[in-house]
């Protein structure tokens, strides 16, 4: 078996009495889109946090991404590895355009000169199909799809192995979520391995090519998507209420 | 007009204006005062870089500029190094105290960043208290050695040479600030102030940044402190009190935290205001009370400060 992108073994998170992420191993293979899906506070998020140190890493566990441990690095040295992600909340930088956020993000994660940057954030912009009418305004007057858009270029500028996106489709309309299924493929086929957290499941079997279900922070499912869907422990836990 | 003209044609015009007012303004006392605003603009925009702009809350600023004073004042004294470069030297060594502030801080936040920054605030002061033999300590020192050029004497011109020389200061000290603010490094700061989380996911170390913005903001707030000691010809310990810190914080707030001219401008206003009142029988105490009270207004009512609310107006 080839070497994964990105390997989680026995990873935890407490939070006092609380085990918000409890033992869970898990792999992804280079090029694929693997998908996460789980009731809302079954660790989703949580997961995303410790394997990115943003705010924190795992209270145990281990985290491997291209071959190298990396739970113990710091948030940026993850981030300029090449493991970018995005984030549920709207984050975005007010004050700065959707030009200047992405030129920052070529010159401090993807390492780049600012000549060379700028050719970058050219691509990564036309890549999400963001108005270029709309470049220089400042981040806090676009639109919510253009703000998904604006956070997922950003982390493309910097030529990222694996891109990790926590729900990039809360709040879109239904037409935004087509938009979105597309551009999470052309993404992919750039050779960009993707990891989605998802609570639109149509979006989420749309486009995964394997599928992890968590509940209470432990993995409930994982596999083919089709097949994890009609797990009746997943139905139960989504439909079945949490007792 | 267009922003970017405005931009630069405004600034422009100021400078030109000030240039030319040593020949409306021949008093010294006149010129004293557009000295002073001078170092309280290089102080105040320099505080706005890490506070305005990186959202850092140093409270120990003026200590980078006691610093300085305290540098060139040794230097020139008791090293006997000329006053040209003593001055320089006050930059240096208020970058280094800021490296050495910022490596504690820059993994803290909110109120201790505040708390830290002020102590060593009162460390320093208590530092140049207690040595007394190398610093004069309450006391100070006096009769620092003043500029000269040649046989051009600095101290027999109506301050006309201090008049340019502290005007230059502030072009370098803005020409400076601008660089940074401009540069990716200076977005990043702004990127680091509102969203650190998303800031580290995109490669920027906030605690490198923060060391960072503190050790340039002390750079030219250290040569101020140089260029004060060697005007004056004077360094007390009062340039690390609270009324100082007090006064140079309200410049930054009330010129507009975030924007480049706003805290110069601010200074230039104050210095003037506090000032006149200051001629004012019965307001010569409550000056200070009614800057206090300009700056909770502003701070209620344009939180952004007065450049802030021009820009916002688009005017």
């Amino acid at each position: 078996m080839s070497e994964p992108a990105l390997s989680i073994t026995g990873a935890c998170k407490t939070f006092g009495g609380l085990k918000a992420v409890d033992d869970v191993s898990f792999r992804v293979n280079s090029g694929e889109i693997f998908g996460i899906a789980g009731p809302n506070g079954s660790g989703k998020s949580t997961l995303f946090n410790l394997m990115t140190g943003i705010p924190y890493g795992p209270s145990a566990g281990e985290v491997h991404f291209d071959g190298r441990r990396i739970d113990r690095w710091p948030a940026h040295r993850i981030a300029r590895a090449g493991l970018c992600r995005t984030f549920q909340k709207d984050a975005e930088f007010p004050e700065l355009s959707a030009d200047e956020t992405l030129q920052i993000s070529a010159v401090y994660n993807g390492g780049q000169r600012r000549r060379d940057a700028a050719d970058n954030v050219d691509k990564a912009l036309t890549l999400v199909d963001f108005d270029p009418d709309r470049r220089t305004m400042r981040s806090d007057e676009l639109s919510v799809y253009e703000k998904k858009q604006l956070m997922i270029a950003s982390a493309l500028v910097s030529n990222p192995s694996v891109l990790m996106l926590d729900e990039p489709a809360s709040g879109l309309t239904k037409p935004e979520i087509e938009k979105l299924d597309a551009l999470l493929i052309a993404v992919n086929r750039t050779g960009v391995t993707i990891l989605l957290i998802e609570h639109v499941l149509s979006l989420l079997l749309s486009v995964s090519e394997r599928l992890m279900v968590l509940n209470y922070g432990q993995i409930l499912a994982e596999g083919d998507p089709q097949t994890v869907v009609k797990n009746p422990a997943v139905i139960e836990a989504y439909l079945g209420g949490r007792g | 007009m267009s922003t970017r003209a405005r931009d630069i044609l405004v600034p422009l015009a100021c400078l030109a204006v000030l240039a030319l007012v040593p020949l409306v303004a021949t008093e010294s006392y006149t010129r004293h005062l557009f000295i002073i605003a001078f170092i309280y603009g290089i102080i105040a925009s320099n505080w706005n870089l890490s506070l305005g702009h990186c959202g850092v809350f140093n409270f120990g600023h003026l200590t980078f500029f006691g610093v300085g004073v305290y540098t060139a004042a040794i230097a020139a004294k008791t090293f006997g190094i000329n006053p040209w470069i003593a001055i320089w030297l006050g930059g240096v060594t208020a970058a280094f105290a800021a490296f050495l502030i910022a490596t504690p801080v820059a993994r803290l936040k909110g109120i201790y960043v505040v708390l830290v920054t002020f102590a060593f605030s009162q460390l320093a002061m208590q530092l140049v208290l207690s040595q007394s033999q190398i610093t004069g300590g309450a006391e100070g020192m006096v009769r620092i050695p003043f500029m000269r050029i040649g046989d051009y004497s600095f101290v027999r011109d109506y301050k006309l040479g201090y008049y340019y020389v502290g005007l230059g200061l502030l072009v370098l000290s803005t020409l400076f600030l601008l660089a940074v603010i401009n540069s990716p490094f200076g977005k990043s700061l702004k990127a680091v102030r509102d969203a650190e989380d998303y800031a580290e996911s995109r490669g920027i170390s906030v605690s490198t940044q923060r060391i960072l913005v503190l050790v340039l903001s002390a750079v030219f707030t250290g040569v101020a402190g140089g260029f004060y000691a060697i005007y004056l010809r004077v360094a007390s310990p009062e340039v690390f009190g609270f009324g100082t810190l007090a006064l140079a914080l309200s410049m930054v707030l009330i010129g507009g935290t975030g924007t480049t001219y706003g805290p110069i401008a601010a200074a230039l206003a104050l210095t003037f205001a506090t000032e006149s009142l200051a001629g004012i029988r019965g307001l010569e105490e409550a000056r200070f009370i009614i800057v206090a009270v300009a700056m909770i207004l502003v701070l209620r009512l344009a939180p952004g400060g007065l450049l802030g609310l021009l820009n916002r107006l688009k005017i």
